[in-house]
């Protein structure tokens, strides 16, 4: 009986009590003693069965809202402006989770509407390639100060790593086909995301984890938002605030001050990731709006009308090259390709790659000799292009020849995750170059003041945010 | 940028990509078999991707991780037994409201958070969000318990952000502030025109300001922990849009249509929202309103009514059509203040009843270490002490007209807090002399004719209540006599 399925148990067994009860209240002769004596036991158990069915539906009642108590918190894995983020284990399945905890206090305007927002975009993004919100949990404080206040607790499925640790980290060697796959699950995560009209607004290789099973996922949508597309460009669109997306990864137009940008600053932001994914770290650092304008400038070439038609309607384009020491320098040329091209062309078949510095890596066998990565870097170029118009949409770049050729991408980077043994937080402890990225610039460090800092870490401790 | 020959390159690597690497077989039976196999090898595939403790015998149980499910179809009450329970029972009335006061409170409540959003320029997906907000919540907490007030509030600023147009608290604050005299206007008999309403001025920052904040920010996190984050609604504006369009009636009779989104905004104040699917509403708004417009129309009800194609039944169209009838049958607004006053009433017997419990027990924990001694004991005193402050502030109502009622509640409560501990031999007395005048006015007597003396704890709680309950009737007497004037 334990072997059927529910269901049918259910149906059969209240059909057979009923018929027994109704058997017993009637005191039947026909039926005799025997029958009765017979299904005894079998009468009692069916009656148990009821009554188990009737407590289990007594307890499923909604709302579902579980208390913070189910999980056990093990260790503290960020720390930012948004909150604190901890390692927890479930206690009845042993599942590991992220528990990222919604600030409260200072909150002026009540509940954030970014938690909100949070709560309500992830639960409609269900893919592979986003972080997985499994519930919203609430604890209630016994602190007497903040007495009968629940803090919530977004409980998210547990990453092993972040990009920012995985590139950090020089003993991590990543081939062409790692990057090639992580590209494409970076890319089709964003189109699933612009699909459902949703602008990420922080992409940064700190915000993209990597499962243990080396699938790449999107986090930290607490920036995020809904967007209306521009149907009919003639009607004015609600402004959103040009105060998003870490310094480092921000694009031109957000830098110029637009307010009426569209879903390219995050692919601004995944062509950054994906450059860094050779670099091995952020390509372009600037502590300033200017500085980083002038940033961009010397990789991507200077911003004028010739490569960006629309620059001088920019609401900053003005205050920002009248300045007498000027972040918008012209006459520079584009020098990305060049910059780039031996890190990318090093990635070829002779072993020694900037991603294999050590030279130990398996070189790619499969590679013809005379290799030369160009799809990539037009790709690359394509994102970083100067002039949002001229950046591909997410759904473009998806179905970009270069992830159609060889070496195709795979299904996940799982034999990439199994060289690695332990968890990211050791890869960004004391890492210089990932640590102290804030959300915001204006509650960002100085680069390099955040060197210090971190330099004066302990080990044992991290401080870089992964969410 | 790109040749010919890169996009032939480019689509014949995605064709390759596409290739599925098995044959197909020529026979025509054997394509049969393959699409077994193919749908083996997918069922396959799939238990992989299960989880694997969840196993046939889980059915029924609860989902190892639960979901968060923000589809407002797990909020219709109707579905399990408790949830019907709770709808027919509101937990309100355990706490001793009427059933009629109970539906008051709701529609004032709901009237409110419509007329807010007005006030806050929301668009009217807020405003229906707000009020199913409210009424989920009520149908989960008492309207004692938790201050209806704070509530509305908080559900204007919650649906605010809901909808993508935040609100700051302070607008909230301000427009309910202004929505409150403006009902008291009303209720003083004053037309609402430019003329009466001159003298409202936007409250000041105080600490009523303060305190009403934080009410509703508190407000507004227990909504959230109460309703599990499952906030975000459908709303059946757009589908009565669509039904139309497919009925036809879009372009030829916009009226209708007109007349069926009105009933759907006025339906947010019963609990058709709670009971029906926003699709089910849809169909009977459009119904209701193709047969009350004026000029009336026929939809198609051969071979069947139009609303089954959209998965309605006629039962449930005809029992939310009734509901929304008799929506229109109320003729007065719910009367603010008197709803106050009861509510306080209930509040005030409620906490007199804990602070007896406590007392009760602070009583026993005495006796057991003095046993026998009576003056220790400090029911009878807490008891007695109770009934002056009730009264007095009776009478402060009275000089105040509610002006400052929640300012008011709130110095009543602490008032009558501080003196709870007291114990105040000669005051008891006269008390108890008070009580001897009025006692042949009381109906309730009877039971006092007992020994008076030896009150038991229990007794002298009853009357305490029965006490402050004419004490609040009369109140009300004195209001619907002459209701209370605003002070402007």
């Amino acid at each position: 009986m334990s072997s059927q399925p529910y269901p049918a148990a259910l149906h059969q067994s209240s059909t057979q009590s009923r018929t027994l009860i109704s058997q017993n209240g009637q005191n039947t002769p026909t039926g005799g003693g025997t029958p009765n004596s017979g299904t005894g036991a079998p009468e009692l158990d069916v009656r148990q069965q009821l009554l188990n069915y009737q407590k289990m539906f007594d307890q499923a009642a909604y709302p579902f809202i579980n208390d913070a108590s189910a999980y056990e918190k093990l260790s503290k894995i960020g720390q930012g402006t948004f909150g604190e983020v901890f390692k927890a284990r479930c206690k009845s399945t042993g599942r590991m989770v992220a528990l990222k905890k919604i600030l409260m206090a200072n909150e002026k305007e009540g509940f954030p509407i970014t938690a909100l927002r949070e709560v309500k975009m992830l639960e409609q993004l269900k893919h592979p390639n986003i972080i997985d919100l499994i519930e919203v949990c609430s604890a209630k404080s016994s602190a007497p100060a903040t007495k009968d206040r629940t803090t919530f607790y977004l409980v998210f499925s547990f990453c092993e790593h972040d990009l920012a640790g995985l590139l950090s980290n020089p003993k991590v060697r990543m081939s062409l086909l790692h990057i090639k796959t992580m590209i494409k699950h970076l890319i089709t995560g964003l189109n699933k995301l612009h699909r459902s009209k949703i602008l990420h607004r922080d992409m940064k290789a700190a915000n993209v984890l990597i499962s243990r099973e080396g699938v790449l996922k999107l986090a930290d949508f607490g920036l995020a938002r809904p967007f209306v597309q521009r149907e009919n460009s003639n009607v004015p669109r609600a402004l959103y605030t040009n105060r998003v997306v870490t310094l480092w990864y921000r694009p031109p137009e957000l830098l110029l001050g637009d307010r009426s940008y569209g879903t390219k600053i995050d692919v601004w932001g995944a062509g950054c990731i994906m450059a860094e994914m050779w670099t091995r770290q952020p390509i372009m650092q600037g502590d300033t709006e200017q500085r980083q304008l002038q940033l961009i400038s010397a990789l991507c070439g200077s911003i004028n009308q010739e490569v960006w038609p629309n620059c001088v309607k920019m609401p900053l384009w003005n205050a920002m090259s009248s300045d007498t020491n000027t972040p918008l320098p012209q006459g520079k040329k584009r020098v990305l390709r060049s910059k780039l091209r031996h890190l990318m062309r090093l990635d070829g078949p002779d072993g020694r790659s900037q991603s294999d510095p050590y030279g130990k890596g398996k070189p790619n066998e499969h590679l013809p000799a005379d290799f030369k990565d160009d799809d990539a870097m037009n790709l690359l170029e394509s994102l970083l292009a100067i002039d949002p118009d001229k950046r591909p949409t997410a759904d473009e770049a998806e179905d970009d020849i270069w992830f159609y050729k060889e070496p195709l991408p795979k299904a996940n980077v799982q034999d990439l995750m199994d060289t690695i043994p332990t968890s990211q937080f050791e890869y960004t402890v004391g890492k210089g170059a990932h640590a102290g990225r804030g959300r915001h610039h204006n509650n960002q460090p100085r680069p390099n003041q955040a060197q210090r800092q971190s330099n004066a870490i302990p080990a044992g401790q991290y401080r870089d945010t992964i969410f | 940028m790109t040749t010919i020959q890169e996009m032939r390159k480019l689509v014949e690597a995605k064709v390759q990509t596409m290739i599925r690497p098995n044959p197909k077989p020529k026979e025509q039976n054997g394509t049969v078999e393959t699409k077994k196999e193919e749908e083996e090898k997918f069922e396959s595939t799939y238990k992989q991707m299960e989880n694997p403790l969840i196993t046939p015998s889980s059915f029924g149980k609860r989902p190892l991780y639960s979901k968060v499910d923000i589809n407002c179809d797990k909020w219709l009450m109707t579905l399990d037994e408790e949830s019907r329970l709770k709808i027919d029972n509101p937990p309100s009335l355990a706490d001793g409201l009427s059933k009629e006061l109970e539906a008051e409170i709701r529609y004032l409540g709901c009237e409110l958070i419509q007329q807010g959003a007005i006030l806050l320029k929301l668009p009217q997906t807020a405003a229906a969000t707000g009020q199913i907000l409210f009424q989920r919540y009520f149908y989960q907490k008492s309207f004692v318990r938790y201050h209806f007030e704070h509530a509305v509030q908080a559900c204007l600023l919650l649906a605010s952000k809901i909808e993508e147009e935040p609100r700051r608290p302070r607008d909230v604050y301000n427009v309910f502030h202004r929505l409150e005299r403006l009902h008291r206007l009303q209720q003083s008999g004053h037309e609402i025109n430019k003329e009466t309403t001159r003298g409202l001025a936007p409250p000041k920052i105080d600490v009523n300001y303060i305190n009403t904040k934080q009410h509703m920010i508190n407000s507004e996190r227990r909504i959230l922990a109460t309703l599990g984050f499952v906030v975000h609604v459908k709303h059946p504006h757009r589908l009565i849009v669509a039904y139309g369009h497919t009925l036809g009636i879009n372009e030829s009779r916009p009226d209708i249509l007109q007349k069926a989104w009105n009933y759907m905004n006025d339906g947010l104040r019963t609990d058709i929202f709670m009971r029906y699917k926003p699709e089910t509403i849809a169909c009977a708004c459009i119904f209701l309103a193709a047969r009350t417009v004026e000029d009336p129309i026929a939809l198609p009800s051969t071979p069947f009514h139009w609303f089954e194609a959209f998965d309605t039944s006629d039962r449930d169209v005809e029992a939310i059509a009734h509901q929304l009838v008799a929506l229109y049958v109320r003729r007065r607004f719910p009367n603010w203040p008197r709803i106050k006053a009861e509510l306080d009433s209930l509040r005030s017997a409620k906490n007199a009843e804990k602070a007896a419990i406590k007392a009760k027990e602070v009583a026993e924990k005495l006796e057991k270490m003095a046993p026998g001694d009576e003056k220790t004991d400090p029911s009878s005193g807490n008891a007695s002490r109770k009934e002056s402050p009730v009264r007095k502030s009776g009478e402060k109502d009275r000089r105040i007209l509610g002006d400052r009622d929640k300012k008011d509640k709130d110095r009543r409560r602490k008032r009558s807090n501080e003196r709870d501990g007291k114990l105040d031999r000669r005051d008891r007395d006269r008390d108890r002399g008070d009580r001897g005048d009025r006692g042949d006015r009381n109906d309730r007597r009877k039971d006092d004719k007992k020994d008076r003396r030896k009150r038991s704890r229990s007794r002298s709680r009853d009357r305490k209540d029965k006490n402050r309950n004419r004490d609040v009737g009369k109140r009300y007497r004195r209001e619907s006599i002459s209701p209370p004037r605003s002070r402007r």
